[in-house]
């Protein structure tokens, strides 16, 4: 018998406390990789996406909630490409739609010929041949999902567009966006004139920190805009920070649950076994001997909660994006890091957990126990 | 107030002015007694209930705190719970009127639980273990659970338990207390064994005559509430 054998015989012996405490430790860390996952994995996809289509700034409109209720003018495009450290301008106008099937797509619409358009890695097809065609390309998983492919039709803002390319991308974003012209969308949106942000590129040879200056002149220059870098702009994006708010506001409940799980069962333990603690603590083990075990017992169960709790998190996660309500749009990013901050959370629920527990045996009185008093 | 005496031998137990109050009680368990016990003697604590003797055992291994006296064991008068806690790894091991074996461990387990306290390795402590079980007729002992043994083997067990650490002094509360007469006369023969064989001093409370009548010497606790009357007598055995 080892120290280490002797806590798990005193979990085992008590399988169906054990189990449950077990089952709430994996329950609160696999909320926590679902939830802050697929909350990164929201950041990440809009990240990728703008980086792919070679967006270094985006423009939209002063102290709007997100890109998507954003409103700007489309001559404001023009007006950006003339400023200086600015190579392209390209107005977007995005809408997120629901689909017969119940589910949701992202429409994004460009000028024909702008640079995001140029950008995108064909496939099958061609691109929208003029700004008034009913034509539409869509990302590999979006085709995928629809049944589609080059030559057919889908119905898109309750009409009929015909699907004329594929495109393939690293960006889960891209992979399910539909791609129409602007000035279509803007007709069947009742937008006309209008776009949701501006997509910009700056001038090549701009370091990041020339880039920087850049987008401060266009502040001064632009004042009823809203102009940020790609990276700063997923930071604060409303969607994307919503996202993480409540992932890791749920995240906290079901952490606190698992903690109060961990209290219970120690308390319960610690007062089933005053006999065995008395015992223990008349042939001679030091009071930090059996603080230590109790927090050994505590700290086996919250580890394999969190190793546990990973797998059930990487499961959940990657079912909920697989989702008809968010696949395509969100893809969980579940990094190493993040597996390391789960179980390093899950030895923590424990301590604290068991923690209270542990020190209530240095306050029996071994001899009033062992006396039956 | 008189003093127990212990002969010429060495003292293994020497307890000087012990007084305990309990909250609960008006008048002090234990009221500046005094007891000594020389290393090797088997003496019984004898006396009525509630008379205070479970009381001065537990004095006896700091299993309790004193309200004043000092206690020295084997030349060492510990004055923290630490070095109480040392002194029951090296040197006093417990035999309780309940054998409050760990259910869910082996005899050969509970045994050797109070050597994980103790830097003792592994395959020493099992090798202890099994003659301990040897010692006390109990080989065959040890992959059993509490749950299937009798009272007499369980009380057996934990004679073993209280000498893993090898101490030199064993300290028993009522350790027939729960068994029949045959088991009752076993134990002791055990004890008086042990004693025996590993030059054990060992102190014995009990209401058992047949207990008290076996040991070298009778330590009678009368009343220990009193105040400045004799409240301790010693009987020659």
């Amino acid at each position: 018998m080892t120290p280490i054998s002797l806590a798990l015989v005193n979990l085992r012996s008590r399988p169906m406390r054990t189990l449950a405490t077990l089952a709430s430790v994996i329950l609160a860390i696999g909320s926590f990789i679902a939830l802050v996952g697929l909350a990164r994995g929201v950041e990440s996809s809009l990240l990728s996406a703008l980086n792919d289509r070679g967006t270094d700034a985006i423009v939209s409109e002063a102290g709007a909630a997100d890109l998507v209720s954003s409103i700007v003018s489309e001559s404001l495009a023009e007006r950006l490409a003339e400023a200086p450290g600015v190579s392209a301008a390209a107005a977007e106008l995005s809408r997120l739609t629901s689909l017969e099937n119940g589910g949701s797509v992202i429409v994004v619409a460009w000028p024909v010929g702008s640079f995001p358009w140029a950008t995108l890695n064909l496939t099958a097809g061609r691109l929208p041949a003029s700004d008034t065609a009913l034509e539409v390309v869509l990302g590999t998983g979006s085709a995928a999902r629809f049944g589609v492919t080059v030559g057919d039709s889908i119905t898109v803002f309750q009409t009929p567009f015909e699907v004329v390319g594929i495109v393939q991308s690293d960006s889960i974003l891209i992979r399910n966006l539909s791609m129409v012209p602007l000035k279509v969308a803007q007709r069947l949106t009742f937008r006309e004139g209008q776009a949701t942000s501006i997509n910009l590129r700056l001038s090549p040879d701009q370091g990041p920190s020339e880039r920087d200056e850049t987008v401060a002149a266009l502040r001064v220059q632009f004042p009823m805009t809203s102009i940020e870098v790609t990276s700063a702009l997923v930071n604060s994006h409303t969607f994307a920070r919503i996202a993480d708010a409540l992932s890791r506001s749920i995240a906290i409940v079901a952490l606190f649950g698992a903690v109060l799980a961990i209290f219970n069962t120690m308390s319960t333990a610690v007062r089933e076994r005053r006999g065995e603690i008395a015992i223990m603590s008349a042939v001679g083990w030091a009071r930090s001997r059996i603080v230590g075990l109790i927090l050994f017992e505590a700290l086996i169960i919250s580890v394999c909660g969190g190793i546990l709790g990973c797998v059930a998190g990487i499961a959940v996660a990657e079912s909920v994006s697989r989702s008809a309500i968010v696949a395509g749009i969100v893809n969980p990013t579940i990094s190493p890091l993040l597996l390391v901050q789960a179980v390093s959370l899950s030895l923590l629920i424990g301590l604290a957990g068991a923690v209270f527990p542990a020190l209530q045996t240095v306050s029996l009185s071994p001899a009033s126990v062992l006396r039956g008093k | 107030m008189t003093r127990a005496g212990s002969g010429n031998l060495p003292a293994a137990v020497d307890a000087r002015g012990l007084v305990k109050r309990f909250p609960a009680q008006q008048t002090p368990a234990l009221d500046h007694l005094d007891f000594c016990v020389g290393s090797g003697e088997m003496v019984a604590i004898v006396g009525p209930s509630g008379s205070g003797k479970s009381t001065l055992l537990y004095a006896l291994s700091g299993l309790i705190a004193l309200d004043a006296g000092t206690v020295s064991v084997n030349g060492q008068t510990p004055d923290r719970p630490a070095a109480w806690t040392l002194l029951r790894r090296t040197a006093i091991g417990l035999v309780f009127q309940e054998d409050w074996l760990i259910p869910t461990l082996t005899a050969g387990q509970n045994i050797e639980l109070p050597m994980l306290g103790a830097a003792i390795d592994k395959s020493a402590r099992v090798r202890r273990v099994r003659s301990l079980l040897a010692d006390v007729n109990g080989s065959e002992l040890f992959d059993r659970r509490p749950a299937s043994l009798s009272g007499g083997e369980r009380q057996r067990v934990a004679v073993a338990r209280g000498l893993a650490n090898m101490p030199r002094i064993l300290l028993a509360d009522e350790p027939t207390g729960e068994l029949d007469t045959a088991n009752s006369r076993a134990i002791i023969d055990l004890l008086k064994r042990l004693r025996a064989k590993k030059g054990l001093t060992v102190i014995i409370v009990t209401h058992d005559l047949q207990v008290a009548e076996a040991c070298d010497r009778q330590f009678l606790v009368v009343d220990g509430r009193g105040t400045d009357q004799v409240i301790v007598k010693e009987h020659a055995g």
